[in-house]
């Protein structure tokens, strides 16, 4: 790539638009080239100013939320250069105004047996394997938690995002954890547990822990009438065995019997109620 | 100048959103709520504008928000402004969770449609009405068509630049130059200073 080709990518990466595998690229040549540097930074306040056109208030009960969850997030340490002042010509190896580049590479960022004190300089990304005894992220931890791991948050934000990257109701797990509610507590322990399994298929995930209790949920799926009820199933060899009506698909579906290996989980339409034996072929089936 | 400290909960609302993010990465929970009240409105309708999905867009807002408490150490007052760095982050976790639901193929396709339903100004129209944000919609005006859907594709859909070229059948070195002509316009009809 020429150079004038890629001074002209500065309004792309203000407006969030380069793809993953051109943003290194461009952030390199940001490091060492202060005219795209001044440029990106005054398109990215322009884009800020277009952000005003969309404002939109949150429901008020996400601050008491977002409040509470802090409380449990530990902070990542101070950066060791923000005391040097703004001398320019520093910078050639600095990472450029991206908030979440360093997140998404230190591993120690989100453990709490991190030893690091907020007051210390923060340890450069690559002194992480040198400690052996940190927690590291096993082969089995599920990959909801990877995803979390990777954002490098703490193990209540790590829930929502688990949450997100299924798709729904972190608001509401939020909300039910709080309460001590049995049930929820029932789903997070199948999300947060090691070595669960995830599947994924048209946007509708099933979460199988290792004592085979799964999580269910959808983006997308609906019942089509009032009179209509999606019902799971697990079908083994036995054949199919009903796992419970699938009420409210904006949360997640905790399946009234365990998911062998081998078994295929399904969601049919059923009259309301639910049927003893499925009567319509599924709308969404995944093999475990 | 690291061990001076400010006497504790001055006056949280006549901070800049800088100081605010500063202390914040200090574990002071005030100026975190501070920064939460002066921000969520733009980060939940920027996200909400991208998933579209309320509940979504509410997951994706209380992620940006906890990753803000999180990582604000990692924010540097001398690179740039606190809210660019805050509404990327926000933009960043919108396109994650749209990218989670649907293949880049759908968005595409769906891209193609929108373009087809929705008069390319309708932000420029007005989603709000507000007359604080005459003077942005103004500046869209002044944009040239595919300078405007470029643009608002990128920020306000989430697409990159080549899902853009795509959609709107433009080459992909068109849209990178219209994008960045297009940007230096609004800048400068806007006179954001840096």
């Amino acid at each position: 790539m020429t150079s004038a080709d890629i001074h002209s990518l500065a309004g792309a990466y203000a407006l969030d638009a380069l793809p993953a595998d051109e943003v290194d690229d461009f952030e390199a040549h940001l490091a060492q080239c202060r005219a795209c540097r001044q440029e990106v930074a005054s398109f990215e306040a322009t884009t800020v100013r277009l952000s005003e056109l969309v404002e939109e208030s949150p429901p008020a009960s996400m601050k008491t939320d977002v409040m509470a969850m802090i409380t449990s997030v530990r902070q990542d340490p101070p950066l060791a250069v923000s005391d040097h002042g703004d001398a320019d010509g520093s910078d050639a190896d600095d990472t450029v105004s991206d908030p979440t580049a360093e997140a998404a590479s230190d591993p120690t960022a989100d453990t709490t047996a991190d030893t690091v004190t907020p007051t210390t300089t923060a340890a450069p990304a690559g002194a992480a394997t040198v400690t052996g005894s940190a927690p590291q992220t096993r082969d089995a931890t599920s990959r909801g938690m990877t995803l979390a791991n990777r954002l490098g948050l703490g193990l209540a934000a790590a829930l929502m995002v688990v949450a997100g990257a299924l798709g729904l109701w972190a608001t509401s797990l939020n909300g039910q954890l709080q309460e001590r509610d049995d049930r929820a507590q029932q789903v997070a322990a199948v999300l947060a547990a090691d070595g669960a399994q995830t599947i994924q298929v048209d946007g509708t995930t099933l979460v199988i822990a290792p004592d085979q209790q799964a999580v269910l949920a959808t983006a997308g799926l609906t019942a089509p009438g009032d009179d209509e009820v999606m019902q799971v199933w697990v079908i083994d060899e036995r054949g199919p065995v009903s796992a419970g009506l699938f009420v409210d698909p904006s949360s997640p579906k905790l399946l009234d019997v365990p998911v062998t290996d081998g078994a295929t989980v399904g969601i049919t339409i059923e009259p309301a109620g639910g049927s003893e034996q499925p009567t319509s072929d599924p709308i969404w089936a995944a093999e475990v | 100048m690291a061990a001076r400290r400010h006497l504790h909960a001055v006056d949280d609302e006549h901070m800049t959103d800088e100081d605010l993010l500063v202390r914040t990465a200090r574990g002071d929970t005030a100026a975190f709520e501070e920064l939460y009240d002066r921000y969520s409105a733009r980060v939940y309708g920027l996200v909400k504008r991208i998933v579209r999905d309320p509940t979504l867009s509410q997951d994706a807002t209380q992620v940006v928000m906890t990753e803000l408490w999180k990582t604000a150490a990692r924010f540097d007052p001398d690179r740039g402004a606190a809210a660019s760095w805050i509404l990327t982050l926000a933009h960043r976790r919108a396109i994650d969770v749209v990218r989670r639901e649907q293949s880049s193929r759908d968005r595409i396709q769906r891209a193609g449609r929108t373009q087809m339903e929705r008069p390319a100004d309708t932000i420029a129209e007005g989603v709000v009405m507000e007359d604080e944000h005459a003077e942005v919609r103004a500046a869209m005006h002044h944009l040239t068509e595919l300078q405007r859907e470029a643009i608002q594709m990128a920020w306000f859909d989430g697409y990159t630049y080549r899902e853009v070229a795509a959609a709107l059948d433009v080459p992909l070195g068109t849209i990178k130059t219209r994008m960045r002509d297009g940007m230096i316009r609004l800048r400068d009809e806007l006179g954001v200073a840096t």
